[in-house]
């Protein structure tokens, strides 16, 4: 594996009971990149990256720089991991830097006292998502969002090479929701891995250099958002159809109107 | 409140208890604070006193211990020992062996008894309830296998030898720390022990589990190892506790709830103080008792239900600040 | 002159031995209510160091007069420690951990079987007599025992009707037990022991109504106070049968533990109140 390519991802597939989430999917991700994994609902996304992030039992392997996750130690792989899933939960109502600092428990051991490259990885984490207001308040006295804001942080806070965020954006605000697409961007910027499911295509297209689009629990199309996201993707894939507009060069992937349901062709799954 | 200050308050209320405990005896005119005079105060205080202060201590925290642990595996307060069947299990496999004749209330037959039975209770409760394992189907399976506990106990009840074997039953499982001896002490210390390190070996990981299971296996805790850590320790430590006293029950409920305004809800950080506190609880308890007017000896676990049903009610009744998600 | 010195001698040597021969023996402190009256029965009053709190309630027990001019207990080790007994007794279903802990303490534990015919209650007299030097009032209440039983025996009305025993809760006696073989002495048939009954149970009222008995034998124990168990005596179907056929009522203290005194139910259920 050449020297650039980080994350190996060697036929995956998932399938709960007798139904198959995810086919064998293979591909690389180099350094320094921010992924889009985008698709339809029930196209494989949140199995994809779930079995990325070793949560569920899956076929195939998954490798950080050579090294297989499945076989490390669960401490060493969470080290190297930080995933957020579809709408997080915080349990217990703790204040939100107790809960940043969980993002922490893989580096630190029992007993431990606080070390200051914990507290300084909380503060950074905190500082990122303009959290510094709320960082003494509990979550469970937060709005929707800024709890969203909050879980974020806690997986910013391991400051693992590997991110896999599901749906990050999918509780926030406009404003909050491009603060966050530029966070994850920026952490990518600085030599890490970024995958995040999305399904605003228009964020996908705007901040992530790569996407992976997926139907039907494969993958489908692989490149950057020009090429994947074309109109006749969306048709075929998202039944629907884009405006043709542009903004300062680049063009908009926005979803106008809903096309009719086509006949199925023969062999084809619903 | 800082850690270290709540330690050190909870330990002195624990030892203050204790203390208490050694002072306070009971003679058929009511509560005493004397040793019975020179020649029986060696006696009264070390065969007598003692035993029973240190198991208050034992059990006690035995049971604030793993109610804490339990709350934070299941992520939800109202979890206790006794709710999710752990003490009548252990009180049925007490029955058993003891009713079979395996044992007298020396041997080591009744306090592994008392573990089986109730690893027994808490590996069925986990059965029902773990692929759901949202509060409701926990405290609904808790509530079917302390039923089939209590069940086969009054079966084993309905064919005692004898009427007075029933009763003998009976009255021990209401739980209680008098006529004690050290041999009970070290009978269950080995059992107690390990049962508290495995629970303490699981803090981390149920710290993790506040963020829900896949977050946690994410962060290199297993929640299935987390879960069999508090399930096993809990099974050890609270089988060989009723194994010795029968059953005290709402200690675990009650003493977490008390300490989260002062130990924050973090799992990890409920552990110790809650262990310190159901002892210093259980302490109290025991000492009222013999504080009441001459008569009988109320039984300990009767105290106990008596304080906590209602405050199981009230935390019930309670709008409850808890978890939350982002969406 | 020498007469009067002779018979002060005489009187302080008796006086010295009395005593003496009282002080020998030794203290008993009693935590269970059988045991508790038969103590009462065999010990001299100054031996008695306690007895349990049962034995002076009447509704338990025969001696609660006497029992209540001694110092009561509630069982617990403390106690007993500070009465400072030779030797204690209790009941081999009395509190393990109590007794053990005695024992642990250095006290002389005798545990009693509970008695289930005239011949346990005989052992249980001479237990105790032993274990408190009193072995010769102990073999004179036994004689007088099995004397008295003798006379019951022989006395014996020829007829045998068939009795039906109701006690609180619904409960009879079955064939083991101290109650039937005063039954039988008292010549009625136990239906519940005919029935297959051994020790101790209930029969449902079909049963017993089924059985026909002759004679209700009720078993009174706190009938002046509310009870799911007395309310059970007055099942319509055995209230129909008690008002056409002779009953007797015999207090639960007879039969709860066995003493000499409780071959006085015989003679009470020999006379039905028609």
């Amino acid at each position: 594996m050449s020297a650039d390519r980080e994350l190996g991802v060697s036929a995956v597939a998932v399938r709960y009971g007798d139904r198959d989430a995810l086919r064998p999917t293979s591909f690389t991700v180099a350094a320094a990149t921010f992924v889009a994994l985008v698709g339809p609902n029930g196209a494989g996304k949140s199995s994809l990256i779930k079995a990325l992030a070793g949560v569920v039992p899956h076929a195939g392997e998954v490798a950080w720089r050579g090294r297989v996750l499945g076989a490390l130690e669960p401490r060493e792989r969470a080290r190297l991991l930080a995933y957020l899933p579809q709408s997080p939960t915080a349990h217990w109502p703790l204040p939100a830097r107790e809960l940043i600092a969980l993002g922490r428990l893989p580096h630190r051991s029992l007993g431990e006292r606080e070390r200051p490259e914990d507290a300084a990885a909380v503060d950074w984490a905190i500082d990122r998502l303009d959290l510094e207001a709320l960082a003494g308040r509990a979550v469970d006295r937060l709005s929707g969002g800024e709890r969203a804001r909050v879980l974020l942080a806690r997986a910013l806070a391991v400051r693992a090479p590997l991110l896999l965020v599901d749906e990050p954006v999918a509780s926030l605000d406009p404003y909050h929701q491009l603060h966050v697409m530029e966070v994850l961007a920026d952490y990518a910027a600085e030599g890490n891995v970024v995958i995040a499911v999305l399904h605003d295509l228009q964020l996908a297209a705007r901040f992530c250099a790569r996407v992976i689009l997926m139907h039907d629990g494969a993958v489908v199309g692989d490149g950057s958002p020009a090429e994947v996201l074309c109109a006749a993707a969306l048709r075929r894939y998202y039944r629907v159809e884009p405006l043709a507009a542009a903004h300062r060069g680049q063009p908009l992937v926005v979803p106008w109107d809903r096309l009719p349901q086509r006949p199925r062709e023969a062999g084809e799954r619903e | 409140m800082r850690s270290a200050r709540l330690y050190v308050t909870l330990a002195t209320l624990a030892l203050a208890a204790a203390a208490a405990s050694l002072a306070i005896g009971r003679t058929s005119a009511g509560p005493t604070f004397g040793f019975g005079g020179a020649e029986l105060a060696d006696v009264i205080l070390l065969e007598i006193r003692l035993p029973r202060a240190l198991l208050g201590l034992l059990v006690g925290g035995t049971l604030g211990l793993c109610g804490a642990a339990l709350q934070g595996l299941l992520r939800n307060p109202l979890a206790e020992p006794g709710l999710l069947g752990a003490s009548s299990g252990g009180a049925l496999g007490a029955v058993v062996v003891f009713y079979f004749g395996l044992a007298g209330a020396d041997s080591l037959a009744l306090p592994i008894g008392a573990v089986t039975g109730s690893l027994a209770a808490l590996a069925t409760l986990y059965g029902l309830a773990a692929r759901r394992g949202d509060l409701l189907t926990i405290i609904l399976a808790g509530i079917a296998v302390n039923a089939l506990a209590a069940a086969l106990t009054s079966l084993a009840l309905n064919f005692a030898p004898s009427p007075y074997a029933a009763l003998e039953i009976l009255f021990w499982m209401l739980g209680s720390l008098a006529d004690r001896t050290l041999a009970h002490v070290w009978l269950v210390l080995p059992l107690m022990l390990a049962g508290w390190l495995l629970v303490a070996a699981s803090a981390r990981g149920l710290d993790a589990l506040t963020l829900g299971g896949e977050t946690a296996a994410s962060l290199g805790f297993d929640p299935r190892r987390t879960q069999w850590l508090v399930v096993g320790g809990t099974a050890l430590a609270v089988g060989a506790a009723v194994a010795v006293t029968g059953v005290v029950g709402f200690v675990g409920l009650v003493v977490p709830h008390l300490l989260r305004p002062w130990a924050g809800f973090r799992p990890s950080a409920l552990l110790g103080p809650s262990f310190l506190g159901g002892a210093a609880l259980t302490l109290a308890a025991d000492c009222a008792i013999r504080l009441l007017p001459p008569g009988p000896e109320l039984k300990l676990g009767v105290v106990t239900a008596l304080l906590g049903a209602p405050f199981f009610l009230h935390l019930i009744m309670q709008p409850r600040r808890g978890g939350a998600s982002a969406a | 002159m020498r007469c009067t010195l002779a018979a002060l001698a005489a009187l302080a040597a008796a006086v010295l031995a009395a005593s003496s021969a009282a002080a020998a023996k030794p203290r008993v402190a009693s935590i269970n209510l059988c045991a508790d009256q038969l103590v009462l029965l065999l010990a001299d009053p100054e031996q008695i160091a306690t007895l349990s709190w049962l034995a002076a309630d009447p509704e338990e027990s025969l001696l609660a007069a006497e029992a209540r001019r001694h110092a009561l207990n509630y069982g617990t080790a403390e106690e007993l420690l500070r009465h400072a007994p030779d030797v204690v007794i209790a009941g081999t279903y009395t509190n393990d951990f109590t007794r053990r802990l005695l024992a642990r303490l250095g006290f002389a534990v005798v545990a009693l079987e509970p008695e289930t015919d005239v011949a346990g209650i005989a052992a249980n007299l001479a237990i105790v007599a032993r274990a408190i030097g009193q072995e010769a009032r102990g073999e004179r209440l036994i004689a007088a025992m099995h004397e008295r039983r003798a006379h019951l025996e022989a006395t014996r009305p020829a007829e045998r009707p068939a009795a039906v025993v109701v006690r609180p809760g619904g409960f009879t006696v079955g064939a083991d037990s101290l109650a039937h073989e005063l039954l039988e002495l008292a010549g009625v048939r136990n239906v519940a022991a005919e029935q297959g009954l051994d020790r101790w149970g209930s029969l449902s009222a079909e049963t017993l109504v089924r059985s026909r008995p002759e004679l209700i034998v009720f078993t009174g124990y706190r009938a002046d106070q509310p009870s799911l168990a007395n309310a059970a005596l007055l099942h319509p179907a055995l209230a129909r049968l008690a008002r056409s056929r002779p009953t007797v009522t015999v207090p639960t203290a007879y039969w709860a533990c066995g003493l000499p005194q409780s071959l006085d139910s015989v003679e009470m259920v020999r006379q039905p109140a028609p």
